[in-house]
């Protein structure tokens, strides 16, 4: 039996016919209880979905998705829809906007079974636990900074004591001085309640502070997997180091090559390798990559330390 | 209180207090029958006329109101409690498909047909009209609960509540319900207006209220008949209705359209000149020129917020500048106020203001001088481009006779030919920021404004468009503002920087200074606070504690003192002026940090 959560295979599909796109494909990846798994991608690279589908809101098309073993029905009971949480990209939206924080946390308590009288004083810890003060019980969401909305959030998360927690860009629409703030939050709240947690983000530098493993996310395929350090430092898919590239260096003009190119049509993914079309490999290899446009590289499992989805990846380094 | 909405407090107590009232006052003058004067036309005694047994028909209306205004609302509580179940029915977990059937079926039968329909089923007199009106009204209610729910449902905030486990009937009850409650509300509102017109037909029909008793719809019918002899006793009835209707319906109207819509069209009025101090004269050597540059905008309760106080910002000819700042820090407004767009209501006031010599303070100039001199790029190219212009066709209006394919090869857009010929919504965001980029230089402007115009880009393309709007801005000679909340990527394309922080300049420096030598607490912070590779994942982030003091609430100190460590007595009692540190260096600080550059 595997210990914490696994995900085999997930794929979900939105649409129909020549419509249909295949939002996370076949994608596999364990989080061991009290770990941290990244999800890093661009727009589009179905991330977001992936998160939907573990939390058990997005009805998955194939794959399985187990915890600690226990097969997770694809339409999820309530008992079940607990245990994994999911902090949303913007928490604002995330609260409703006519119920006040006390009584936004009360309901998550009193989902989770806490009896009525111990909810006051559990608000107050809940509030206590996310660093904010207790004046902001009868605050409405609207009032509220981002900062605290995220929080809120969070604490809301931490009603259910749920055993995983997916956050989903719950950085981006922050300001560059509560981000930090927001990330050593997240970080001391795992220590303390002992989450596994999938950290979803485009930001390379905040999910590698916060991540054990770190998976590359490409048009619903994972293309990358391994060690946060390995793959941010040596990455063995030319898409990650193209993404490692693209980081604003402080004093450092916009290098790279300047050319315009379509993003790839999610309805009618590239064949083959779906990076090729933009790969900067590609003149290497074989007879023009040509392997590239026509084979699917083998998909990332989950067993492999560190693996990637590419024909031509460098050989590891031994440090 | 706009004057409508007191006009209509005022109707509603009216019809209220003839409602309530009505019956008893005016009772005993409606039964009161005077054989000698039957069919009468209006006269001192009998203001309206009296019917055909000499009953006074103003005193009828009155007492009539009860019974017109209290069958309205009756059926209009028939129709939400049946529209909204049945609404709510359709977004059942199991269930809702069936029930959305239903409505649709429902839906597509005319509600006045449907109402005479039930009319006749449910039998004629008042209950079975108020039954009858209530059910015709029902789907309408039904849809418009189901439209309104089903957009919450698929808001976060309900996926949020799901995850809690929470039962369905629990989510929609808590989470749904009181979302929608608001424009369900105003809708009631405005159908009770159309269920009084509703009923008043039926009765005028014979199929609602039956004598003895008499409503509105009912006293117009008998009214109709003396039309030509006596037109008051059917106008009266008449007016009332239309008095009544146009109540709800007012009622119905979300209190505050159209306070809004109108004030986005409208631009701020022009900048003025500082009380009692004369415009400067615009300098030379600069392509913009800003001093004493100050926005005011009025808060949710009219009062007066600086959101940009006393903002001194100069660009040479040609010269990159970067201006960061965190969100509400002033910086997208400093930049409005250069090109003459700070939307209205605000205020722009300075003591010198001026882009491409065109002096802004200047009361006489108009939108035209600055045509061509200043370009704007903004975060959405796809909400700045014209949705149903080709983008060819844009970049040509931008500067006629210019080769609008050569425009777009210029910044590396790929197949320029047929990109030209496409609409926005046909490119991706990548390529239409670069069309924005070449439309906004194509006029070859003295300054090119671009407002974090790689933010809401994938990080891949952003660094090959900021890479090819340097070399086009580098090519065209044109001064650059570039304003993002990334210092990063301004130091990567800017060749001095400008520091914001709660409507304020705290720093100007030279970008070749950084990191080391930025002197003010606040940009030593941003710096520190930059995502980093290298950094030990075990450490924690460094974070500014706290958060920026709300628009206008700074205190008489430095606004960064609360959160700054280097913070003393001075720095919160008394403002730090922008003050000279080096050539090029400027800082407002009291303990400027020592630069190791």
């Amino acid at each position: 039996m595997m210990d914490g959560l696994t995900v085999d295979d997930l794929t979900v599909a939105f649409g129909h016919g020549r419509n249909r796109v295949v939002a996370v494909d076949r994608v596999s990846l364990a989080v061991p209880h009290g770990a941290a798994l990244g999800v890093v991608g661009e727009s589009g690279s179905g991330k977001s979905t992936l998160g939907r589908a573990i939390a058990g809101l997005v009805t998955p098309a194939g794959g399985e998705i187990r915890l600690d073993g226990r097969l997770l029905p694809p339409r999820r009971p309530r008992s079940d829809l607990r245990r994994i949480q999911l902090a949303f990209q913007n928490a604002g939206g995330s609260l409703s906007p006519r119920m006040p924080v006390a009584r936004i946390l009360g309901d998550a308590l009193a989902a989770a079974g806490v009896p009525r009288e111990r909810r006051g004083d559990r608000v107050d810890e809940l509030l206590d636990a996310v660093q904010l003060p207790t004046i902001l019980r009868d605050a409405l969401p609207g009032r509220l900074s981002g900062g605290q909305r995220q929080r809120v959030a969070l604490a809301r998360a931490l009603a259910s004591e749920p055993e995983f927690l997916i956050c989903d860009e719950v950085t981006s629409a922050l300001d560059v001085s509560a981000r930090g703030a927001m990330l050593n939050l997240l970080t001391r709240l795992r220590g303390r309640y002992g989450w596994g947690l999938i950290f979803i983000s485009h930001d390379i530098a905040a999910v590698r502070h916060i991540s054990d493993d770190i998976a590359v996310m490409y048009l619903g395929r994972t293309l990358e997997r391994g060690p946060g350090e390995a793959v941010v430092a040596a990455p063995r898919h030319p898409y990650t180091r193209t993404l490692v590239e693209a980081i604003p260096v402080l004093g450092r003009a916009p290098a790279g090559p300047p050319d315009d190119f379509e993003p790839p049509d999610p309805r009618r993914p590239p064949t083959g390798c779906p990076f090729h079309p933009r790969c900067p490999l590609r003149p290497r290899g074989e007879p023009a990559g040509a392997r590239c446009a026509t084979d699917e590289p083998p998909p990332v499992t989950r067993d492999l330390p560190h693996h990637a989805a590419c024909h031509y990846p460098p050989p590891l380094e031994h440090t | 209180m706009r004057p409508t909405r007191r006009a209509l407090l005022v109707l509603i107590l009216f019809f209220l207090a003839l409602a309530v009232a009505g019956p008893i006052l005016a009772g005993p003058a409606a039964e009161r029958t005077d054989v000698a004067g039957l069919l009468q036309g209006p006269s001192a005694e009998h203001w309206l006329g009296t019917d055909h047994l000499g009953r006074d028909i103003l005193a009828q209306i009155v007492v009539a109101s009860r019974l017109s205004l209290g069958s309205a609302v009756a059926a209009t509580a028939v129709a939400a409690v049946a529209g909204i179940a049945l609404g709510g029915a359709s977004l059942a977990r199991r269930a809702g498909p069936l029930f959305t059937a239903v409505l649709n079926t429902l839906v597509a039968f005319p509600s006045l047909l449907l109402a005479i329909f039930f009319a006749v089923v449910f039998g004629v007199g008042t209950r079975g009209a108020v039954l009858a009106v209530g059910l015709a009204m029902a789907p309408s209610f039904g849809r418009l609960t189901q439209t309104l729910g089903a957009s919450v449902m698929a808001s976060d905030y309900v996926s949020a509540a799901r995850l809690l486990g929470l039962r369905h009937s629990r989510v929609l009850t808590g989470y749904v319900l009181p979302n929608v409650a608001e424009p369900l509300l105003l809708g009631l509102a405005f159908a009770a207006g159309n269920a009084l017109l509703v009923m008043s037909g039926l009765s005028f029909l014979g199929l609602g209220v039956q004598p003895p008793d008499y409503d509105w719809g009912q006293l117009l019918q008998s009214g109709l008949g003396q039309i030509y002899t006596a037109p008051a006793a059917a106008l009266g009835p008449a007016v009332a209705i239309m008095l009544a209707g146009l109540t709800f319906s007012m009622a119905g109207e979300p209190a505050e359209r159209g306070a809004e819509a109108p004030a986005r069209l409208r631009r701020a009025l022009p900048a003025t000149a500082r009380d009692g101090r004369t415009p400067a004269v615009p300098g030379e050597a600069n392509v913009a020129e800003a001093r004493g540059l100050r926005v005011v905008f009025p808060d949710a309760r009219g009062r007066p917020v600086t959101v940009v106080d006393d903002v001194e910002l100069c660009i040479g000819k040609g010269e990159r500048v970067g201006l960061v700042g965190e969100s509400g820090s002033g910086k997208s407004l400093t930049a409005l106020a250069l090109a003459g767009l700070v939307p209205h209501p605000g205020r722009v006031t300075a003591d010198a203001l001026s882009v491409a010599k065109v002096g802004l303070l200047d009361v006489r100039r108009s939108d035209r001088d600055l045509k061509g001199r200043v370009a704007m790029v903004f975060q959405d190219p796809a909400r700045a481009m014209n949705p149903v212009l080709r983008v060819g066709a844009q970049i040509a209006e931008a500067s006629p006779g210019r080769d609008v394919v050569e425009a777009l090869t210029a910044l590396k857009v790929a197949s320029p030919a047929l990109r030209a010929r496409q609409y926005p919504h046909q490119l991706s965001g990548g390529t239409l920021q670069r069309a924005m980029i070449a439309m906004a230089l194509a006029a070859e402007p003295d300054l090119l404004i671009a407002d974090e115009p790689t933010t809401a880009l994938d990080m891949t393309v952003q660094q090959a468009t900021l890479r090819v709007l340097r070399d086009a801005v580098a090519a065209s000679g044109s001064a650059l503002l570039f304003i993002s909340h990334d210092i990063a990527v301004v130091s990567g394309m800017c060749e001095r920087l400008v520091v914001m922080y709660a409507g304020g300049v705290v720093e100007d420096l030279p970008v070749r200074l950084l990191p080391g030598g930025a002197a003010h607490p606040y940009t030593a912070a941003l710096l520190a606070t930059l995502p980093s590779l290298d950094a030990d994942p075990a450490a924690p982030l460094p974070a500014i504690p706290g958060s920026p003091p709300a628009a206008g609430a700074a205190g008489p100190g430095c606004a960064f003192a609360p959160r700054c460590p280097r913070a003393a007595e001075r720095c919160l009692s008394e403002r730090p002026p922008l003050a000279d540190l080096a050539p090029g260096h400027r800082a407002a600080c009291w303990h400027p940090l020592e630069g190791v550059a």
